[in-house]
């Protein structure tokens, strides 16, 4: 049998090789494109070996690693993974087809840095070893703070080491839980991690930590300053693929990790969890709305809707019913990949303009509706996405955990709700003051999208509407193993 | 039977005796033919052992790698190799050698000196100031630690009345005052030669103001023969069931973690940093001897020195184009594409970043020590870690995030290729704990 799952990670650190040197002879935009096309049919050749019904984990690679520890090296692969790794191949092929109305020096490094990460994210959402999981994770940082640092704007130097520093300093805390669970286990993966019996106290320490990596990089309030400058500084890709991949990858190790291997905690914690939540989708909804920055703006739009992912997940402890729990469980993921798309469109786009007009604040810019229409309309219709308009991808995941959260209580459920007002006012005024009104002079000079720009924005919105419309093909995908993964979730662990 | 103590003898005496009329490119030559010789000669030595010495698969491959790591920092270095450092070197070698082989006190304490009066002169053979300076403090310090030792060791023999490590193992661990006298006297000497936190008083001075080939060589065989000294004397005596032993592993080991970071965090210097660094892992290289886990130990040693090998291989290059202080580093990548990308790996193997060699040990030291319940050391190292990945950081910053106008572009290929083999350890670390952990298993 082929392993079709080492070929997929292995494609893109050859293809982050193959960049580099095939870069001097032809243009490497089209190198990296042919390797993320490649792929994308790789995983459609996947696709068709993968059974949707089954929540079980399949196409199974285990090969051994480090023995002394017990270390094995596993992929393997369930409705879940399926879904992220989806949206990491797409997004990428996205950024990749983007890059070419960008311009650097050494676009070859550049390109490479985005294949390397793809798959070091994909490894992330593919990988059942605890140890490889930490590999992959850490994996991400030094290409993204490289990324930061060399291709980012002015301030790109103190971002890019507070990105750093902080993912860092949280990954070395998750270290120490997995070792911890690693060697009581007497195995790193997580199936046999999660057949170990911990006490609560061991679980309520482990889940501390754990929660420090994943919060760091959702991130949750109040471990998110980091987020707006990384994102500011960083460059249009970087932006794109910190938005879509890198927040969904925290969100992910809570779904992964410490729901199914530590449940008595995560129920535990669970309260304390939704709190934290609240304050995210509100507090820093506020927050946002006094940004003049218009990164830094669609950066805390960022941490507030990634608030209703952590929300919808934590909320399946206050459900009655398995089906219900796990309704607020599909909510999150869809929340997920409609943010993706929603937030991250948003950075293309405006990376698109901040190639033009070198400027984020939003009082510089003004009647951009009139002078470049077809661009304006594209950008509305990523603003509603990320609000949550029905239609658009954005609404579906948000109504799933806005319902899930009424259930349990009404009060809850209006906060939840206020959130949607919030985010229509900060990015509604956002748009009007900076797309309505008489063009200034700056402004005035700028010209529409060409037809290439106005082809990937276009795939972009296809994504967006077709999830909005049909979340149905997300729900078939990875219904079973959210299913199981919320019957786990609430199975006590406590002295079996 | 071909020993390669024989051999360094030897050629000490022909070194010597050759060179009133020799020329020293063909000095240079015989001196690597020496070393090259004697290295091979490690491998076809047979076992031994008798009341002073032993011979085992441990000796031969300490032996195998400080002679090998002294024929790669001299082959790679093209200029003049001075006869006296030759001589110093060989010298220091052989003593090296005897203090690794040794089961009894009288052996360790003449390897010891063997090793350690050469390495003092090796430090001032530039008459400058800062080096004098730094070789004046190391003799000093290092002959006080000596005196530790030869102190300890005399307490120790007033317990046991004898030389031999294995008589040690009589002794009982809830023993009086004179023992527990002689193992702080001895294990504090050790821990000066291996500058660790409060005894590394030497150490930034010396990597700084000292010629830089000779700090390459400093930095890795001293440091390897005295850990391997320390792995045969815990293996053989039971003096780390003694209490004072374990406290004073772990104060010592958490003191020079968190003083190695925060020290380092200023320095501009750096080959400064890269010493305050190394007084950080040392610490963490003894944390696993707390619960006499010998090979992981060993291992961490073996894997840091690894990355010091390769990072001091570009340290040594960089200090031949006068680039000293990190500012200096400012834009090198546009310039040095293939050795920034190596000194990058280096800085970030270091900072324990997977999935470099760098990770695999100190995943392997935490797991033992999690394993073993001390959970709280391992949250001090951890969180010292984190640090550290700071300056670690700012070193990559330096050289990739700013750019100082138009230069040359440069491509060093060497740097490189060696740079993957931290990569290689690291992904594949299986092979490396393996034959480590077997060969330490293997001490009598």
């Amino acid at each position: 049998m082929i392993p079709m799952l080492s070929l997929l990670l292995g494609s893109g650190i050859l293809g982050s090789i193959a960049v580099i040197y095939l870069g001097q002879y032809i243009k490497s935009r089209h190198v990296a494109l042919v390797c993320c096309t490649l792929t994308l049919l790789l995983w459609a050749f996947i696709t068709q070996q993968m059974d949707f019904q089954d929540p079980s984990i399949q196409l199974i690679e285990s090969y051994s690693w480090i023995d002394v520890l017990n270390i094995r090296f596993i992929l393997g692969i369930d409705g879940l993974s399926y879904v992220f790794v989806t949206l990491t191949l797409l997004v990428n092929f996205i950024v990749i087809l983007s890059t070419y109305w960008l311009e650097y020096e050494d676009m070859g490094f550049y390109l490479a840095l985005f294949l390397f990460m793809q798959s070091m994210v994909a490894g992330v959402f593919l990988t059942f070893d605890a140890i490889a999981f930490y590999l992959f994770w850490e994996g991400m940082l030094i290409p993204m703070y490289l990324c930061i640092g060399m291709f980012g704007s002015s301030q790109r130097s103190k971002a890019a080491m507070k990105f750093f520093l902080y993912t860092f300093i949280g990954s070395l805390c998750m270290l120490v839980g997995l070792i911890y669970m690693g060697f009581s286990a007497q195995s790193f993966s997580f199936m046999a991690m999660q057949d170990l019996a911990l006490s609560l106290t061991e679980q309520k320490w482990l889940f501390l930590a754990l929660l420090f990596a994943f919060a760091v990089k959702v991130p949750m309030f109040p471990l998110h300053t980091w987020l707006p400058d990384a994102h500011t500084e960083a460059p249009q890709s970087g932006s794109v693929i910190l938005a879509a991949l890198m927040l969904k990858v925290g969100a992910y190790g809570l779904m992964r990790l410490s729901l199914p291997l530590l449940p008595d905690a995560s129920h535990y914690f669970a309260n304390f969890m939704i709190g934290l939540s609240l304050v995210a989708i509100i507090y820093v909804g506020i927050v946002a709305y006094s940004q003049r920055d218009i990164k830094r703006l669609i950066a805390y739009s960022s941490v507030a809707h990634m608030g209703f992912v952590t929300l919808g997940i934590f909320l399946a402890f206050g459900a009655s019913t398995i089906e219900s729990a796990s309704f607020g469980y599909m909510g999150a993921v869809i929340q997920m990949v409609a943010h993706a798309f929603g937030s991250g469109a948003l950075f293309l786009a405006f990376g698109w303009l901040y190639q033009r007009y070198p400027i984020r604040e939003v009082e510089h810019y003004r009647g951009l509706a009139t002078q470049i229409p077809k661009f304006s309309m594209f950008f509305l219709l990523y603003v509603f996405s990320t609000i949550g308009v029905p239609l658009t991808a954005g609404f579906v995941g948000e109504w799933m955990v806005i319902v899930s959260a009424i259930a349990m209580s009404p009060l809850l459920g209006g906060l939840c709700a206020l959130t949607i007002v919030i985010s229509s006012i900060y990015l509604l005024s956002m748009f009007r003051s900076v797309f309505f009104g008489e063009p200034n002079q700056a402004v005035s000079s700028l010209k529409d999208i060409d037809g290439y720009a106005y082809g990937v924005l276009l795939l972009v919105a296809i994504l967006i509407l077709f999830i909005g419309v049909y979340p149905q093909l997300i729900i078939d995908a990875c219904g079973a193993s959210i299913r199981q993964l919320t019957e786990v979730a609430m199975i006590s662990k406590v002295g079996i | 039977m071909i020993l390669p103590e024989y051999l360094l003898i030897l050629s000490i005496l022909g070194l010597i005796l050759v060179s009133g009329w020799a020329s020293t490119s063909k000095m240079r030559t015989l001196f690597l033919s020496v070393l090259f010789l004697s290295f091979c000669s490690t491998f076809l030595a047979g076992s031994y052992l008798n009341e002073l010495f032993v011979i085992d698969g441990f000796v031969k491959l300490c032996q195998g790698l400080m002679i090998g790591v002294t024929f790669w920092i001299y082959i790679t270095d093209q200029s003049d190799i001075a006869q006296s450092e030759m001589i110093l070197l060989l010298l220091a070698l052989l003593g090296a050698s005897l203090l690794i082989m040794a089961t009894s006190w009288v052996g360790f304490f003449v390897g010891l000196e063997l090793m350690a009066l050469p390495t003092y002169a090796l430090c001032c053979l530039d008459k400058e100031a800062a080096s004098s300076e730094a070789a004046l403090k190391y003799f000093v310090m290092g002959v006080i630690a000596s005196i530790f030792i030869l102190y300890g060791i005399s307490f120790i023999y007033i317990v046991t009345g004898s030389l031999q490590y294995m008589d040690m193992l009589a002794l009982n661990t809830s023993a009086g005052l004179y023992s527990q006298i002689g193992a702080v006297l001895l294990f504090s000497g050790l821990f000066f030669k291996l500058g660790l936190a409060p005894f590394h008083h030497w150490v930034p001075d010396v990597y700084q103001g000292v010629r830089v080939r000779v700090v390459y060589w400093i930095s890795i065989v001293p440091k390897l023969a005295v850990m391997g000294a320390l792995v045969r004397i815990l293996a053989m005596t039971n003096l780390q069931e003694l209490l004072v032993v374990k406290q004073m592993l772990l104060i010592v080991g958490g003191l020079s973690i968190a003083y190695g970071v925060l020290m380092a965090i200023r320095q501009q210097h750096i080959r400064r940093l890269i010493a305050y660094a190394s007084i950080m892992h040392m610490g963490v290289a003894i944390l696993p001897l707390v619960i006499n886990d010998l090979s992981s130990a060993f291992i961490y040693l073996s894997g840091y020195l690894l990355i010091t090998l390769v990072a001091f291989y570009i340290i040594t290059n960089l200090s031949s184009r006068g680039v000293e202080s990190v500012d200096a580093l400012t834009g090198y990548a546009k310039q040095y594409p293939y050795e920034s990308f190596a000194f990058l790996l280096c800085m970030a193997a270091m900072a324990g970043i997977p999935p470099l060699v760098g990770f695999m040990i100190k995943l392997n030291v935490f797991y033992v020590l999690l394993s073993s319940g001390y959970i709280l050391t391992t949250l001090w190292a951890i969180l010292f870690i984190a640090i550290s990945a700071y300056y670690y950081i700012k070193v990559i910053q330096k050289m990739y995030f700013h750019t100082k106008g138009e230069v040359v572009l440069e491509r060093q290929y060497k740097p490189f290729v060696l740079s993957l083999i931290l990569l290689g350890v690291g992904i594949m670390p299986q092979p490396f704990m393996m034959s480590l952990s077997k060969v330490i298993g293997g001490i009598v």
